[in-house]
C-alpha cells in the first residue's frame, strides 16, 4: 500500500539522509548530459578480425600465472614460438626459424614503441629481452608473421610488442621475490605516484640463476626504469621513459679456443619520448624520439696462446626518431602513415679494427591503408614500408591482406608479403685480428665483402574463430615463406697469416623454404577454467642439393596449458610442452624431442588496500632435459651436453 | 486507525479536488528537456482522457509569482530541482498544503530518497531517471555472460547502497567487487586500481563525486588499458566508450509519469515509486569489437529486459 511504502521510506530516508547529507547527489543531468568521445577509433586496438595477420595476447594475468621470470620464457606461450639458447645465459625466443644462429634478429622487439636490439653485434634482441621486468608489463602483442610492411627492416618473422603499464595504473608500492633452487634469486620493487592525470613509476629489479647442468651460464641481470606520463595539453599524451640494465652472463668453455671461459658483461641504458597528440575527432600525430646506448665487455685468452686476448667487447649507441599520422578519413578508409630516421654507430677497435667506428643512418617511409569495402565483412589492408640506408641502398616491404568474415565471428584472412633485414653492422664491417707483440698473426672474423639485405617472401592464409557460446577462440596461421640471401658465416683462409681460418658473413646462395601451420586454441570451459592449445608444423628446407633432410628447427611443437581458478583465493597452472627433435650445428648434433612440464600453485591474500600473493612454480616438473648439444665441447673434455634441471623456487608478492 | 482515516480524508480530499482540476507542473529550468517534457506530459494526459485538465507549467518562482488560486490537485515536480524545491515555502503562508499529491519525476532515486523525508505525509510517488540496480545485473547477465565479478567504484552515495546492489547481482549469481574512494581518502585512482585487479566488467552507478566530465575520461581509459569493459548509465557513456549503456529517456518517463497521474486521476492506487517499464539499453560495437567482445543487438538486449519478470 501506498502508505505502508511511504514509512518504511521514511525510516530509510532519515538514515541515509542523514549519511549524503554533505554528500554530492546526482541529479538527471548526470543521466542527459553529452559526453566527448573518449575511446576513439585511433585509441581503440584494432579488433583481431581486421588485423593484417595473425596475432596473440598475452596478458599481465597469464604472464603471472605462467610462471615465467623472463620475458623470453613468456614468448614459449604463443605458437610457432621456439624458446632456447647456446646457454641459459642467452635464451632467444624464435618464431619457427632454426635456433642455430638465431639471436632474435629476424624478429622486431618494441618495448613501449622503441625498437629493443643490439646495434652493436648481431642485432639480436636476446639482451633487450632481459631488459624489461614482467611486473611492469601491461600485455604483450605477438603479430606472428611477416610485418615488415608496417615496421621495417628486422620484423621479418613479426613484431613482439610489449606494453608496459601506464604509470597512472601503477601507483603504490609494489615488492616481489623469487627464491629457490638453482642459485635463483630474483627481486622487484616499484613505486608510483599520480594524481589522475600525471603519473610516475620508478621500478627495479635484480635477477638471478645458475643455468643449466654442467656448464658455466650463470646469470645475473640487474636493471631500473623510470615512466612518466603526462597530459601536458588537451588532448596530448607524453610519455618519457629512462631505462637502464646490466647484464653479467657466464659464456665459454674451459680449453675452447674459440670460446673461452669467461663473463660477458652488458650495459644499456636508453631515453625515450613518446608523444601523442588526438588533434581532431579521428586524426592523431604521434611522435618518438629514442636513444639508446650499450657497452659490452668480452674477452677470454686464446687458449693455445694465452697472451693473445680475444675481445669482443665495444660500444653502440643508436638514435631512432619516428613521426606519423594516423587517421580515419572515411567510413571505408583508415590508415597510418609516417617518417623515420635510423642512425647507429658502433665502436669497437678489437671488433672494427681500422674500420672503428663503423655506423649507418636510414631514412624511412611508411604507409598503412585499411580499406573496407563491405564495412565489417570485408577488409583489406595494403602497407608498404621504403627504406634508404647508407649501406645498402633502398628497399620497399608491401604487403597485401584480406580479411573476409563469412559469417558472425569467423573470419578467414589471405595474403603475402615481403620483408627485409639489413645487415648489421657487424655483418657488414666484422674486422677481429689477433695480434701478438704488435703484430698481425691473424683474423678471428673478418668481413671481406660487403653484404645485402635478406628477403623474406611470405604468403599466408589464416582463419580467426570465435564460438562465444562454447568460449572458445581458434586461430590458425599456414604460411609459405622464402628466405633468400641468407647471411651465413662461413670460414676462409687465404693462407696469408700464420692462424688458421677466419670466418665472415656471405650471401647464402640457396634458399630456405619454411612451409607449415601453427595455431592457437583457447577455450573456457567453465568459468575458473581457462585451456590453451598451441601447436606448430614447420618444414625447413634448404635447396642446396646436399641437404640432408634434418631439421635445425623442429618439426612439430606443441603447448598445452591449464590456467585454474580453486577455492580459498588459489589458482593453480600447468604448462605442458612438448619440442620436436631439431639439430644444432649440423646433424652432428641431433637434439632429441622432449617434454616440458611447468607447475605452479599461487594463493592470493587481501587486507584493506594491501594485496599479496604467495607461489610455489616447479619448472621441469617431468625431469632433465636436453637443451643444447655441442660435440666439439667432447674434443675440449667437456660434457658437450647440457641438462635443463628441474627446479623449484618460491614468490612472494606484496602490493600496497 | 488513524491511518485509515487520513486516507479516507485524502480520497475526499482528492475527489473534491478533480472538480476543479489544477495540475501543476514544475520545471528544474526553463527549456530544454523540462518544457519539452512537460510538453509531452500535458499531450500523455489528454490522450488519457484528462481533457478538462487546467495545467500550470513553470518553475517554483514562477508559480510563486502566481496571484494567490486555489491550491494544485496534483503537483508533478521534473527533475532534481523542482523536487527540492517543493519542500520550500510556497507563499508567505507556508508550503505546499500537506493534502496535495505530488509525483516527483525525472530525478535520480537516489535524490529522491535523500529528500522525501521534507515531503512525508502527503501521498508521494515518484518516477526515476535511473533504472534499478537488478535490470542492470540482467544486463550484465545477457550481454557478458562470462563476466562474473562486477567492478563498482563507490563514494558516499553508492556505499549506502551496496548492500541493495549485492543483493541484486547475487540473484544474477554474478558477484560484486566493490572499492569506495571513502576507503583511500577520496582518491579515485587508488579505489579504481583496487576494483579493476579484480573485475571482469566495471558497472558505473551515478555517484558524482566519482563520474563527472571530468573524471569519466580517465576512468574509461583506465578500464580500457585494462581491457575491461565498461557498462554506464546514461546514453553519454556510450558515445565516450563504454561497452554497453542501459538507461530510461525523459520520454519514457514522461509514459510512466502519466500513467501514474491518471490512475490518480482514476482514485486508483498509483503504484510505488520506481523507474519506468520502459528502458533503453545500447551498445557501442566498435568498442566492443576492439576488445573482443560480441555482444547480442541493443534490440535484443532491449526486449528481452522488457520481457523478463525482474522489477525496473
Amino acid at each position: 500500500m501506498l502508505y505502508r511504502y511511504s514509512v518504511s521510506f521514511f525510516a530509510a530516508a532519515l538514515v541515509s539522509s542523514a549519511a549524503v547529507a554533505e554528500a554530492n547527489l546526482p541529479t538527471e543531468n548526470d543521466f542527459l548530459a553529452d559526453s566527448p568521445v573518449v575511446l576513439s577509433v585511433t585509441r581503440l586496438a584494432q579488433p583481431l578480425s581486421e588485423t593484417p595477420g595473425a596475432v596473440t595476447i598475452i596478458t599481465r594475468e597469464d604472464i603471472r600465472r605462467s610462471g615465467a621470470r623472463e620475458l623470453a620464457e613468456v614468448l614459449r606461450l604463443v605458437p610457432g614460438y621456439l624458446v632456447g639458447g647456446w646457454n641459459a645465459a642467452n635464451l632467444s625466443a624464435v618464431y619457427h626459424a632454426p635456433l642455430d644462429d638465431e639471436r632474435g634478429q629476424r624478429t622486431l622487439l618494441l618495448i613501449d614503441g622503441r625498437r629493443i636490439y643490439s646495434s652493436f653485434l648481431l642485432g639480436d634482441t636476446h639482451h633487450g629481452m632481459m631488459g624489461v621486468l614482467l611486473d611492469d608489463i601491461e600485455r604483450i602483442e605477438v603479430l606472428r608473421g611477416s610485418n615488415s610492411a608496417a615496421y621495417g627492416a628486422n620484423a621479418m618473422f613479426g613484431v613482439i610488442n610489449v606494453i608496459t603499464r601506464h604509470s597512472v595504473d601503477t601507483t603504490g608500492t609494489t615488492l616481489f621475490a623469487n627464491s629457490g633452487q638453482n642459485g635463483i634469486a630474483d627481486y622487484y620493487a616499484s613505486w608510483g605516484w599520480s594524481d589522475g592525470k600525471t603519473g610516475v613509476r620508478f621500478s627495479a629489479g635484480k635477477r638471478a640463476d645458475n643455468g643449466w647442468r654442467d656448464i658455466y651460464d650463470d646469470k645475473n641481470v640487474k636493471q631500473a626504469h623510470l615512466r612518466a606520463d603526462m597530459e601536458p595539453a588537451e588532448n596530448q599524451q607524453l610519455m618519457l621513459a629512462v631505462d637502464v640494465s646490466e647484464l653479467r652472463a657466464g659464456e665459454g668453455f674451459p680449453n675452447d679456443d674459440t670460446n673461452g671461459f669467461h663473463t660477458v658483461s652488458w650495459k644499456n641504458w636508453s631515453i625515450s619520448g613518446d608523444w601523442h597528440w588526438q588533434y581532431a575527432a579521428d586524426r592523431e600525430i604521434h611522435v618518438l624520439v629514442n636513444y639508446d646506448n650499450e657497452k659490452i665487455t668480452d674477452q677470454f685468452p686464446l687458449v693455445p696462446l694465452p697472451q693473445v686476448v680475444i675481445d669482443q667487447g665495444g660500444q653502440s649507441e643508436r638514435w631512432n626518431l619516428e613521426l606519423s599520422q594516423q587517421a580515419v578519413w572515411s567510413e571505408l578508409f583508415q590508415g597510418v602513415w609516417g617518417l623515420g630516421y635510423l642512425n647507429e654507430r658502433a665502436k669497437s677497435v678489437p671488433v672494427y679494427g681500422e674500420r672503428s667506428p663503423v655506423s649507418y643512418s636510414e631514412w624511412r617511409l611508411f604507409g598503412n591503408l585499411n580499406w573496407a569495402p563491405l564495412p565489417g565483412r570485408l577488409n583489406i589492408n595494403l602497407g608498404g614500408f621504403a627504406g634508404w640506408h647508407s649501406d645498402t641502398g633502398s628497399y620497399f616491404t608491401p604487403r597485401l591482406m584480406a580479411n573476409l568474415q563469412v559469417a558472425d565471428g569467423h573470419t578467414l584472412r589471405a595474403g603475402v608479403s615481403e620483408a627485409v633485414r639489413t645487415p648489421t653492422l657487424f655483418e657488414q664491417n666484422a674486422n677481429m685480428l689477433y695480434y701478438l707483440d704488435g703484430e698481425l698473426i691473424g683474423r678471428y672474423f673478418s668481413q671481406r665483402q660487403r653484404v645485402k639485405p635478406e628477403r623474406l617472401r611470405s604468403d599466408e592464409v589464416g582463419y580467426l574463430g570465435a564460438f562465444p557460446a562454447a568460449n572458445l577462440t581458434i586461430d590458425v596461421r599456414a604460411f609459405r615463406e622464402t628466405l633468400s640471401d641468407r647471411l651465413a658465416a662461413q670460414g676462409w683462409d687465404d693462407g696469408s697469416l700464420p692462424l688458421d681460418a677466419s670466418t665472415e658473413y656471405v650471401t647464402d646462395p640457396y634458399k630456405l623454404f619454411l612451409r607449415g601451420y601453427e595455431s592457437q586454441t583457447r577455450w573456457q570451459p567453465l568459468p575458473g577454467t581457462q585451456l590453451w592449445f598451441n601447436q606448430m608444423h614447420v618444414a625447413t628446407i634448404r635447396n642446396d642439393p646436399g641437404f640432408r633432410a634434418g631439421n635445425s628447427a623442429p618439426r612439430n611443437a606443441m603447448s598445452l596449458v591449464l590456467f585454474q581458478e580453486l577455492p580459498q583465493d588459489m589458482n593453480a597452472s600447468l604448462m605442458f610442452h612438448r619440442i620436436g627433435q631439431m639439430y644444432w650445428r649440423g646433424v652432428k648434433d641431433p637434439m632429441p624431442a622432449y617434454d616440458r612440464l611447468d607447475v605452479r600453485l599461487a594463493k592470493k591474500f587481501k587486507a584493506g588496500t594491501t594485496t599479496a600473493e604467495a607461489a610455489v612454480t616447479v619448472q621441469a616438473l617431468q625431469g632433465d632435459y636436453l637443451e643444447y648439444h655441442d660435440h666439439n665441447q667432447v674434443e675440449n673434455n667437456n660434457p658437450g651436453a647440457y641438462w635443463f634441471e628441474r627446479r623449484i623456487f618460491t614468490s612472494v608478492r606484496f602490493q600496497f | 486507525m488513524r491511518r485509515v482515516l487520513l486516507w479516507l480524508s485524502l480520497l475526499v480530499a482528492s475527489s473534491a479536488a478533480w472538480a476543479s482540476s489544477v495540475v501543476w507542473i514544475v520545471l528544474s529550468a526553463e527549456g530544454g528537456v523540462y518544457a519539452e517534457s512537460a510538453a509531452m506530459l500535458q499531450g500523455e494526459l489528454r490522450a488519457g482522457g484528462l481533457t478538462d485538465l487546467e495545467v500550470v507549467v513553470g518553475t517554483w518562482p514562477t508559480l510563486r509569482a502566481l496571484p494567490t488560486k486555489a491550491p494544485p490537485s496534483l503537483v508533478v515536480t521534473l527533475g532534481q530541482a523542482a523536487f527540492d524545491g517543493a519542500a520550500q515555502p510556497l507563499t508567505p503562508a507556508g508550503p505546499l498544503p500537506a493534502s496535495t499529491p505530488l509525483i516527483a519525476s525525472l530525478l535520480p532515486s537516489a535524490s529522491f530518497r535523500a529528500g522525501e523525508a521534507r515531503l512525508s505525509g502527503r501521498p508521494l510517488t515518484a518516477v526515476f531517471i535511473d533504472p534499478a540496480p537488478a535490470k542492470f545485473f540482467e544486463l550484465l547477465r545477457k550481454a557478458l555472460p562470462t563476466a562474473k565479478r562486477v567492478g563498482v567504484l563507490a563514494g558516499p552515495v553508492t556505499d549506502t547502497l551496496l548492500p541493495d546492489v549485492r543483493k541484486a547481482a547475487a540473484q544474477q549469481a554474478l558477484s560484486v567487487v566493490a572499492a569506495s574512494t571513502q576507503a583511500v581518502g577520496g582518491e579515485i585512482y587508488p579505489a579504481l586500481k583496487l576494483v579493476l585487479s579484480d573485475s571482469d566488467v566495471l558497472l558505473a552507478l551515478p555517484e558524482p563525486s566519482v563520474y563527472s566530465s571530468e573524471t569519466l575520461p580517465r576512468i574509461l581509459l583506465a578500464t580500457y588499458r585494462a581491457r575491461i569493459p565498461m557498462v554506464g548509465f546514461a546514453p553519454g557513456y556510450l558515445t565516450a566508450g563504454a561497452v554497453a549503456a542501459l538507461y530510461v529517456t525523459p520520454a519514457q518517463v514522461v509514459r510512466e509519469t502519466a500513467l501514474k497521474a491518471l490512475a490518480w486521476s482514476r482514485r486508483s492506487d498509483w503504484g510505488p515509486a520506481r523507474a519506468p517499464r520502459e528502458l533503453t539499453v545500447g551498445i557501442n560495437t566498435r568498442v566492443a569489437e576492439s576488445l573482443g567482445l560480441s555482444l547480442p543487438s541493443a534490440e535484443t538486449l532491449t526486449k528481452e529486459l522488457l520481457a523478463s519478470g525482474v522489477a525496473p
